[in-house]
């Protein structure tokens, strides 16, 4: 019998009301719902925080096995059908374990704090509203996706929340490459999505159900722990539907479609294209959706059907290899960029990476782990960058930048929080997951060697990129003219700059500082409040969460319920050796950029050596920093492959196909109902007694068809 | 024996409403105060009397079914389900009705008095388990519908539609009067007493004791022409003549509440003597598939052509009296626990088509609250720039009613096809979707002279009355539309009950 939780649909309506309100806020509130918004759009979301945390402290403890069902819909129950089709039962249910708690209260800790401080960002914005009905709408799906009782209700929030991030990458729809950037992500989402319904289809045709649990036992995942606990004795394929063993290939089958859509989702190669474009939309949605959260969900749909992948031990080796071949590329593609949101955005897709080795080699906790504190210290570079970002009036280019630290401090120190934080040194958040993760790739059977020295590479260039950052960013002495600044703010509106400033609804720093300085806004600044405390909060917990759960042991604890733990190889070095080797490699890193950076002007290859005097191999593509800053040229290839050919393919359908078979069959029916249509009209004459006499026909029908049937049956 | 009181316990929303009808009446026409703010007055005395026999229906849900008034009258799930959607039904179309009214200086009392009548006859023939009582409550129903389709007495069109509804009416109760007669010479033999009955429970018996031995010639011919008289209502081709022009005559609020009130009726009654009639369906089953086919083909085909919207609406519940038809079909047909999820599907249907249907009327009417009549699809023109919330809602009622996702006419489509393959229907749900192939032309060509045509000139008009009420019916159609689009089976639950027709 599984317990159920009351409080659980909560956690996903709160922000669905919010979303509501803000939807109409325009209508209910009139000229007051951008100030309305700014207050309910990150108190639902923090409500909902507070809520998951009731269900850990209160309704968690008492579960049985550690694991809750709850129902969407107040007052309906978890076994509320959604869909009742023949043998495909979908129901409204919930799934409350500690992996769900976990990613809800990330969802909702985190979101809450970016939300917090995207009221500030986006003061300015005189469509402020529409972005806090997108945020609030992303929340409830991102939310559906980690509590959601079944893999449909997952999809749900999957869609939900790509939809959402189409909708905010290019919430700036105006400027076309924004609404490109969108369309990209969306349209590379749809192949790995394909994937997903793939699997999951799979998945029901072989389970007969698509709920992770239920009453009766036969839920897709405990069959699979089942399986597991079985298998842990005797020989590995134990998963039985029915007493029917389901084979390792159909298995592996399963597990490789679901990855293939956790590599849309989170960015893996090949289908992580997208994820650097994303930055286009404000930088809150980079912080929360392709930072913090939403680039999560791959990983933790990967940890969440752990129980089927640690019997496909084939699909296990694809998602590691995978994972580690993203870490590399996208950290070697960070190591060059000039965008300061890119630079971040690369660092993402590299942990990503990071976070499915760690599944690949069967330390799901381990990869948790990292999602989590990942998400608090990207959710910090995200935002720091986006003070940043706020302070130069919307400058990106990091070349532009430079000298900023006196003159935004508070910005400055906790940037380099999240720095070090990412980088590993050691006793910060990012060393701790990233050595859990590291260790138990060295002791991985298989080539443990080989991908704990990949792993350690690639650790060195997150420290590498990141100081050249920072150096980039606040180091080197300005590369601009403070207070000539120009004004880059993005909005939908071109006029809006014109008369921003003199409205005072547009958040107080912003006119305290008009008034102050005399040049308006072209002077770098602080960013307001709203904006700080946020930061500050997961500066805190950059520093500390990752020692206080790695020395407590409570994330392992929190999550053990829920993973299947894998047997390891014996590690070659110890722990500790490891600690200081990643600590070594981390500083390492740092220090070499500091070295390169630390003066002003230093010569990056290829930038400032004018085209006529380059070599040969200079101007070659596959020169290394040509080819670095063009992203391995994977954007040309797959624009060679997929826009060229396919376009051929589709104008093909598009002329023979659609225009002329479809197009010529549908038209032809229309014309012939139309044709009927007319006929029949005639007879509606508008006469009394030709209704009457039409009635009259309709009789005999109706009495010949009676006794005509009659006398047919009653032989 | 049954006391009096657990009789009139058993018609106890029909009375109230019946009383609330008197009480405004009398109201309306004896107190002064009252007739100078008719205006508040009578919604609100309606609105109250249908709320509090609504409440009364519910609160008897579970309660154990019975019969009453000597077997005349039973009360049972499946009635009071019906009760309850009449109810909102006609909640509804009296919340659409007042700006309307006003708008159209026809702001009477005796408006409210004839919904009343016309609801307490139709709550009457949820409940008849006789076929005079069937007969006495079809007529109340439909003398008020006759008086109501001419209310708005200035307009010839109005007349016309009165008068041609009339007449069409008179001739289809000549016909299920006279095979209501041969019905009762029929019986005679079938029940256990051995006398000639006109109760349901006794033919009902009877038919299950002797299966197709005992339907004689009178009583197939009996049959034949009482199930004439509820085709007329039902308006199922080729007894749907008078449909379009009684609709596109009557005022726009008598429409919605007509077309959606008389649905429901007709279709709880003809459920229920189907299903006092299954031991022979293989009597019945052919003729009422050629009627359901016919039905939808016509309706949906005549409607392709239509430039009047409330004119193509008329065929358009024409159409889905057809997909209805099928339900019923399917419930004659199915057996076992097929039969009760072909009742529910059914209701649903029944259902859905009464929120799309009082929805898409009543965006016609919120459109009219500018005064002028808001008819033709040229109306309609670049809507979506002109009433964001108009053009918005009828989208919703459009796609609902084309059976497209997420809507609730998308499921309940999906329910009756699911039952009539379950019920080895297979060409009839072929016919089905073919023929809501043909409907999706007509309702998409709303939506898009809504969304991508530019206004006319001279239908972009400035003024407007607010009116909360068409609003707000409007708004709840809306969202349950949608919200038992997207969650069919809270629905399907909540109208689950009706599945026990008490028949013997």
């Amino acid at each position: 019998m599984l317990s159920t939780s009351n409080l659980a649909m909560w956690i996903i309506l709160l922000p669905f009301l919010g979303f509501l309100h803000n939807a109409f806020a325009g209508l209910i509130w009139k000229k007051n719902a951008k100030k309305v918004v700014s207050y309910v759009a990150p108190g639902v979301v923090l409500l909902a925080f507070g809520v998951a945390l009731m269900v850990v402290m209160t309704e968690l403890p008492n579960a049985h096995d550690h694991r809750l069902i709850g129902a969407l819909i107040p007052g309906t129950s978890a076994a509320t059908p959604w869909i009742n089709l023949g043998g495909l039962r979908i129901n409204f249910e919930l799934l409350v374990d500690p992996l769900s708690l976990l990613m809800a209260m990330i969802v909702t800790g985190v979101g809450g704090l970016i939300h917090v401080y995207a009221t500030g960002y986006m003061a300015e914005d005189p469509e402020q509203p529409r972005f806090f009905t997108y945020f609030n709408l992303f929340i409830t799906m991102m939310l559906i996706l980690v509590l959601g009782g079944n893999f449909l209700l997952m999809f749900v929030g999957w869609e939900g929340v790509g939809t959402c991030s189409y909708l905010l990458i290019s919430f700036w729809y105006k400027q076309s490459e924004n609404a490109k950037a969108g369309n990209k992500a969306f349209i590379v989402n749809r192949v790995g999505d394909l994937g997903f319904a793939l699997g999951m289809m799979l998945i029901w045709s072989v389970f007969g159900t698509l709920s992770y649990f239920n009453d009766k036992g036969t839920g897709v995942l405990q069959l699979a722990g089942a399986g597991h606990a079985e298998g842990a004795h005797t020989a590995l394929h134990a998963i039985s539907v029915m007493g029917t063993p389901v084979s390792v290939a159909v298995l592996t089958t399963i597990c490789v479609l679901l990855f293939v859509g956790a590599m849309g989702k989170s960015a893996q190669i090949p289908l992580w294209v997208w994820l650097p474009d994303a930055m286009a939309g404000p930088t809150p949605v980079s912080a929360l959706i392709h930072a913090a959260t939403m680039v999560t969900s791959g990983i933790v749909m990967v940890t969440r059907c752990s129980w089927l992948f640690s019997q496909a031990p084939q699909a296990m080796q694809l998602v590691g290899y995978i994972g580690l071949a993203t870490a590399f590329v996208g950290a070697t593609i960070g190591l060059v960029q000039n965008d300061i949101k890119r630079v971040l955005a690369f660092s993402t897709v590299s942990q990503l990476g990071y976070m499915f080795l760690a599944c690949g080699v069967g330390n799901y906790t381990a990869g948790m782990f990292h999602v989590t504190t990942h998400a608090i210290f990207k959710a910090l570079l995200f935002l720091g960058s986006g003070a940043v970002i706020h302070s130069m009036l919307g400058e990106q280019d990091m070349r532009k930048m430079g000298g900023l630290r006196k003159k935004i401090f508070k910005t400055w120190l906790v940037m380099w929080v999240g720095t070090y934080a990412i980088a590993g040194v050691p006793g910060l958040s990012g060393f701790f997951s990233k050595d859990e993760i590291l260790h138990s790739a060295l002791s991985s059977p298989g080539n443990g060697m080989f991908l704990y020295a990949v792993g350690l590479a690639i650790a060195f260039m997150t420290a590498f990129y990141m100081n050249r950052l920072m150096h980039k960013t606040f180091g080197v002495t300005a590369q601009f003219v403070d207070g000539e600044l120009p004004h880059q703010h993005h909005s939908n509106f071109d006029d809006h700059d014109a008369h921003g400033h003199d409205d005072h609804a547009h958040g107080e720093h912003h006119d305290d500082h008009a008034h102050e300085d005399g040049h308006g806004h072209s002077q770098v600044h602080e960013s307001p409040a709203s904006m700080m405390i946020p930061l500050y909060v997961l500066a805190f917990f950059s520093v500390a969460f990752g020692a206080w759960a790695k020395f407590t042991g409570a994330f392992e604890k929190f999550l053990e319920p829920v993973v299947p733990q894998m047997t390891h190889l014996e590690a070659p070095i110890t722990e500790s050796m490891g600690y200081i080797i990643s600590g070594c490699v981390a500083i390492a890193g740092l220090t070499l950029a500091y070295i390169l950076y630390r003066k002003p002007k230093v010569v990056e290859t290829g930038q400032l050596i004018p085209a006529e005097t380059k070599t040969r191999w200079e101007k070659s593509p596959l020169h290394p920093y040509t080819f670095l800053l063009n992203k391995w040229w994977w954007d040309v290839v797959y624009n060679g492959i997929f826009l060229k050919i396919g376009g051929i393919f589709a104008i093909l359908l598009w002329k023979v196909v659609d225009a002329g078979i479809i197009n010529g069959t549908i038209e032809g029916l229309g014309w012939i109902v139309g044709g009927f249509s007319r006929l029949f009209r005639k007879l509606q004459t508008g006469y009394v007694r030709n209704y009457a006499l039409a009635m009259l026909f309709g009789v005999l029908v109706i009495v010949l068809g009676v006794l005509g049937s009659w006398s047919i049956a009653a032989k | 024996m049954v006391g009096m009181s657990d009789n009139l316990a058993a018609i106890l929303p029909a009375i109230i409403v019946m009383v609330t009808g008197f009480i405004v009446l009398l109201g309306d026409s004896c107190l002064p105060a009252w007739r100078n703010n008719g205006k508040a007055f009578n919604p609100a005395v309606t609105f109250v009397g249908i709320a509090v026999a609504l409440f009364f229906d519910m609160t008897r849900m579970g309660a154990k079914s019975a019969t009453a008034f000597s077997g005349a009258v039973v009360d049972d799930p499946f009635s009071r389900i019906s009760i309850l959607l009449l109810g909102v039904a006609a909640i509804l179309a009296v919340l659409l009705s007042t700006t309307y009214l006003e708008n159209k200086k026809l702001h009477h009392g005796e408006y409210y008095v004839l919904i009343l009548f016309s609801l307490f006859g139709a709550m009457l023939m949820a409940g008849s388990n006789d076929l005079i009582t069937l007969f006495v409550s079809i007529e109340t129903l439909s003398v008020a519908l006759y008086v109501l389709a001419g209310f708005a007495r200035t307009e010839e069109r109005s007349e016309e539609a009165a008068l041609k509804y009339f007449l069409l009416g008179a001739f289809a109760a000549g016909f299920l009067l006279y095979g209501i007669a041969l019905v009762y010479g029929g019986s005679y033999g079938l029940s256990h007493t051995g006398q000639a009955t006109t109760n349901l429970t006794e033919i009902g018996a009877g038919l299950a004791g002797s299966g197709l031995g005992g339907v004689t010639v009178m009583f197939g011919i009996g049959l034949a022409l009482m199930f004439v008289g509820f085709a007329f209502k039902a308006a199922l081709v080729p007894f749907h003549m008078w449909t379009p022009d009684v609709y596109q005559g009557s005022p726009t609020s008598v429409t919605a509440y007509m077309a959606a009130l008389t649905k429901i009726a007709i279709f709880t009654v003809i459920l229920r003597i189907l299903s006092v009639l299954t031991p022979i369906s293989s009597v019945w089953l052919m003729t009422a598939q050629l009627l359901a086919i016919l039905t939808m083909f016509g309706g949906n085909i005549l409607a392709v052509t239509q430039d009047n919207v409330k004119r193509m609406l008329a065929y358009s519940s024409i159409a889905h009296a057809g997909y209805i038809m099928a339900g019923v079909v399917a419930v004659g047909a199915a057996e076992g626990k097929f039969h009760d999820l072909a009742i529910s599907s059914t209701m649903f249907y029944l259902f859905a088509y009464t929120l799309m249907t009082i929805g898409s009327f009543g965006v016609l009417i919120w459109l009219s609250r500018r005064g002028r009549d808001c008819q033709t699809l040229g109306d309609l023109k670049g809507l979506v720039k002109r009433d964001p919330i108009g053009a918005y809602t009828m989208l919703v009622f459009m796609l609902s009613l084309g059976g497209i996702p997420p809507t609730m006419g998308f499921m309940g489509k999906l329910m009756i096809f699911n039952v009539l393959l379950s019920a080895g229907l297979t060409p009839l749900a072929l016919c089905l979707g073919f023929a809501s192939i043909i409907s999706v032309y007509y309702y998409l060509r709303v939506v898009w002279m809504m969304c991508f045509m530019e206004p006319d000139r001279e239908t972009i008009t400035e003024h407007a009355t607010e009116s909360g009420g068409t609003l707000f019916a409007i708004g709840v159609t809306v969202v349950l539309s949608l919200f038992f689009g997207l969650a069919p089976y809270l629905a399907q639950t909540l109208l689950a009950p009706a599945t026990s027709i008490l028949v013997r």
